[in-house]
């Protein structure tokens, strides 16, 4: 694999310049601010009914992961396409650089409800699996909204999506819930899909950061998508050729 | 930071124009012209699409659950419009930041509208989304108003803080912007926004940690699931109103006057604005204040004297076996608790039947969760409550809120059917302590209610087997009480009043047992043996025995088994 060697031979100049390059304020700001509600939330001598406490922390595995979901913007990325490090390479350093922060924040999150909580059974693994793919999750989101948005800030897509996909995994059937309470009948299904979730994350990350060069197929798919769009702009351009600028355009360029 | 040469509002635009129109009147104008360009773009925000969408699917999922009590469903339009309000934050939040985003900073400054002028434009543009919200809420209630047994009025106060959440929402994406360029902080603000408030309306409703100042959240549920009469509830809704709309205001007033800050605009329209800022934080403070203050003297001696002396609060009426006690305006509920009540006297022996009538059902709210969550006056309220209602006639007690749909029709039905049961067959009255002391009640959940011997023995299943063959939904209600619960007791309401009766989990395993077998096996064996099974010193095998089944096994006691014990 001469391909793959190459990559990790840049991996140590490139770790520097990657680190200066995060925008480190929106996942740390994420951090904190999921711990300052979980410290509001679960506090000594607050009693909390069944249920609520696995709320409460997968709550702040969302405010968590939202801040991440900003971790990937690069608006350098169409100026860096030309050079060696791959987009795959790049964006794995910044997610790699961000693991540590991460880390400490999910053992904070554990650590202030063990000791909020002591007697409670919280099965740590299980959870950690959730908040994982939470974050692999919003990173393929992040690397596939880079594509949508200007100046490549994937995050600008990513949060309201993270939001909507939270919002909506909340309402799902009983069936196919992923947010079980622990002991019910669906927590070993849930986190089976939640195994799922992490691969399939896991894979649309990496397919979301090929390099433009390989993505073949979606260029040709997004070539039969604008096709209709290119034929009305022609058509409207021949149609206007000459012709002053109608006010209205004027008007509506200024939004 | 890009500089801009900003135009003042007074100055003529760049391209010349209409020389009669003043260029006050032509900047507004332009300012109309891109709020109705900027609503039109934020109505169709994908954020704001999908945010309807839920909006509207939680409206009508809240909606179908319960026959509707229109002073407590204005209240459950609130939630519903949360997310349209997270829309509004994000949405309008990019559209701010959008010239930054498209490096257009500088083209906008040769525009004839000022950076203010701008802003002001972004924060009409939710004005749109706001009257969505409107529409939303008053054909939410429509539809509630038009369904069969709703009672109540709806409040606009109650009714308009959806709305005013929404207001809330876009004003502070527009001023987020306006301070800050990265687009990652609005996502971030709205969580621990909508976490923070969902805490503090799990304080409130928890009944851990009732304080007034919860009302500062954004989102304040209801506290009890039974909706109390409207002269009881209470809630501060239109300070708390006045609270959200001048911190939208504010808000608003903040981004306008950062915006004149940033492009040096005159003296004169920052003093004008600055003006705004002082009223709308005055106002705010002032609505924060008086919507904090804790429940008044004469509505907690209100409330306390319903839940001691129910009767007094409550209109009666004679209908068929049955006297039915309503708190004055839901009385177009009885019709729908009359087929139920029919049903399972229609299973008893005349004779008994004769003798148990009339049975009266009343409503209860839960009022005792009610005074547990407002602290130790509230335990005493509480007990004196129970002393003050010893002795009165056993009712069969009914939530204020009746199903319609799913689980809550067949937990109401069931509730209802078994504590007119437990009426037949059990003791005609109350049979107070010695000593005046209750069990102390659970912190946060139900209430130990009534003596643990009413649900139990023979005759509980017999109770409970009328009950389940009254109707289908009774029948699922008591089958998912038996099987989901984990104690070794189990009452159906949410809110466990004091007359409601506790039944034993291997006594519903029976009836449950009892209600696959054909009717006509059961029925002529319980109506020859009526006296002895309705006895309390029958006991389930000798029921086994009259029978010919065996009766099921009990389930096994936990630690936190929780509720009484057979």
């Amino acid at each position: 694999m001469p391909w793959l060697r190459r990559q990790l031979r840049l991996v140590p100049p490139l770790l520097v310049p990657t680190a200066r390059a995060v925008g480190w304020s929106a996942p740390l700001a994420g951090f904190a601010s999921s711990l300052g509600l979980l410290a509001l939330a679960v506090r000594p001598g607050l009693e909390l009914p069944a249920g609520r406490l696995d709320l409460w922390l997968r709550l702040a595995m969302t405010a968590g992961a939202l801040g991440c979901a900003f971790v990937l913007d690069d608006p350098s990325e169409p100026t860096t396409e030309g050079v060696a490090g791959s987009l795959l390479l790049r964006r794995a350093l910044r997610v790699a650089l961000l693991l540590p922060a991460t880390a400490v924040w999910w053992v904070a999150v554990v650590w202030r409800v063990r000791a909020v909580h002591p007697g409670l059974p919280l099965p740590v693994a299980a959870l950690t699996l959730e908040a994982a793919a939470l974050l692999a999750v919003t990173l393929a989101l992040a690397a596939a909204g880079s594509r949508l948005a200007p100046e490549r800030r994937g995050g600008v897509v990513a949060a309201p999506a993270l939001l909507a996909l939270t919002s909506a995994a909340f309402l799902l059937p009983a069936q196919l819930t992923l947010y079980a309470q622990p002991g019910s009948a669906a927590w070993d299904g849930a986190h089976r899909r939640w195994a799922l979730l992490l691969g399939l994350a896991v894979v649309a990350f990496a397919a979301a950061s090929r390099d433009p060069a390989h993505r073949r197929l979606t260029s040709w798919l997004r070539g039969i998508a604008r096709w209709p769009a290119r034929g009305r702009a022609a058509m409207a351009e021949a149609g206007s050729s000459g012709s002053p600028d109608a006010p209205g355009r004027v008007e509506r360029s200024v939004g | 930071m890009t500089t801009t040469d900003q135009h003042h509002d007074n100055r003529p635009p760049a391209g010349g124009g209409p020389r009669e129109v003043p260029a006050e009147a032509r900047s507004r104008r332009s300012m109309v012209a891109l709020a109705a360009v900027e609503s039109g773009r934020l109505l169709r925000h994908p954020a704001v699409l999908a945010a309807t969408a839920l909006s509207v699917w939680l409206l009508w999922r809240w909606g179908k659950g319960t026959v509707p009590v229109l002073h407590y469903a204005d209240i459950a339009t609130q939630f519903p419009l949360a997310p349209l309000a997270g829309g509004a934050l994000l949405a309008t939040n990019l559209a701010v930041l959008r010239p930054h985003r498209d490096g257009a900073v500088d083209l906008y400054g040769a525009t004839r509208l000022s950076l203010a002028r701008r802003t002001l434009a972004h924060l009409l543009s939710v004005l749109p989304l706001a009257a969505l919200g409107v529409v939303l809420v008053a054909a939410d209630l429509a539809w509630l108003a038009g369904v069969p047994g709703g009672v109540g009025t709806p409040r606009v106060a109650e009714a308009a803080t959806g709305p005013a959440l929404i207001v809330l929402g876009g004003c502070l994406g527009v001023a987020l912007g306006r301070c800050w360029r990265s687009v990652a902080v609005a996502p971030l603000v709205l969580v621990v926004l909508a976490v923070g408030s969902l805490t503090l309306a799990d304080l409130y409703v928890g009944g851990h940690d009732q304080r007034s100042w919860v009302w500062l959240g954004t989102l304040l549920r209801p506290v009890t699931i039974d909706p109390p009469p409207a002269a009881l509830l209470g809630r501060p809704a239109t300070w708390h109103l006045v609270y959200l709309l001048g911190a939208a205001v504010l808000l608003g007033a903040l981004a306008v006057w950062r915006s004149q800050a940033q492009a040096r605009a005159r003296r004169r329209a920052q003093a004008v604005t600055g003006a705004v800022v002082v009223a709308a934080l005055a106002v705010t403070t002032g609505a924060a204040v008086v919507q904090t203050r804790p429940t008044s003297p004469a509505l907690a001696a209100r409330r306390l004297a319903a839940a001691s002396n129910p009767a007094a609060h409550q209109d009666c009426q004679r209908r068929g076996p049955a006297v039915y006690c309503v708190y004055p305006g839901f009385e177009p509920q009885i019709a729908l608790w009359e087929p139920t009540v029919r049903a399972v006297l229609a299973g008893v022996p005349p004779a008994a039947a004769a003798r148990a009538a009339p049975v009266t059902v009343a409503q209860r709210i839960g009022w005792p969760r009610l005074f547990e969550e407002e602290g130790e006056e509230g335990e005493e309220a509480s007990v004196a409550g129970d002393q003050g209602r010893a002795g009165d006639r056993l009712v069969a007690p009914v939530g204020t809120a009746w199903g319609r749909d799913g689980q809550a029709l067949a937990t109401s039905q069931a509730r209802l059917a078994s504590n007119v049961a437990a009426r037949v067959i059990g003791r005609p009255d109350r049979l107070p302590k010695p000593d005046g002391e209750r069990p102390k009640p659970s912190p946060g959940t139900a209430v130990e209610m009534a003596a643990p011997g009413d649900g139990c023995g023979a005759r509980a299943v017999v109770a409970l087997w009328l009950a389940a063959r009254a109707s289908p939904h009774a029948a699922a209600g008591l089958r998912q009480a038996v099987t989901e619960d984990r104690f070794p007791s189990f009452a159906f309401a949410n809110d466990v009043d004091l007359d409601d009766t506790w039944w034993g989990v291997r006594e519903g395993r029976f009836a449950l047992a009892l209600l696959e077998r054909p009717s006509d096996q059961v029925t002529p064996v319980l109506w020859r043996n009526w006296d002895l099974l309705t006895s309390p010193a029958t006991t389930l095998e000798q029921l086994g025995e009259l029978l010919g089944v065996q009766p099921p096994p009990g389930p096994a006691s936990t630690p936190d088994s929780f509720g009484p014990t057979c």
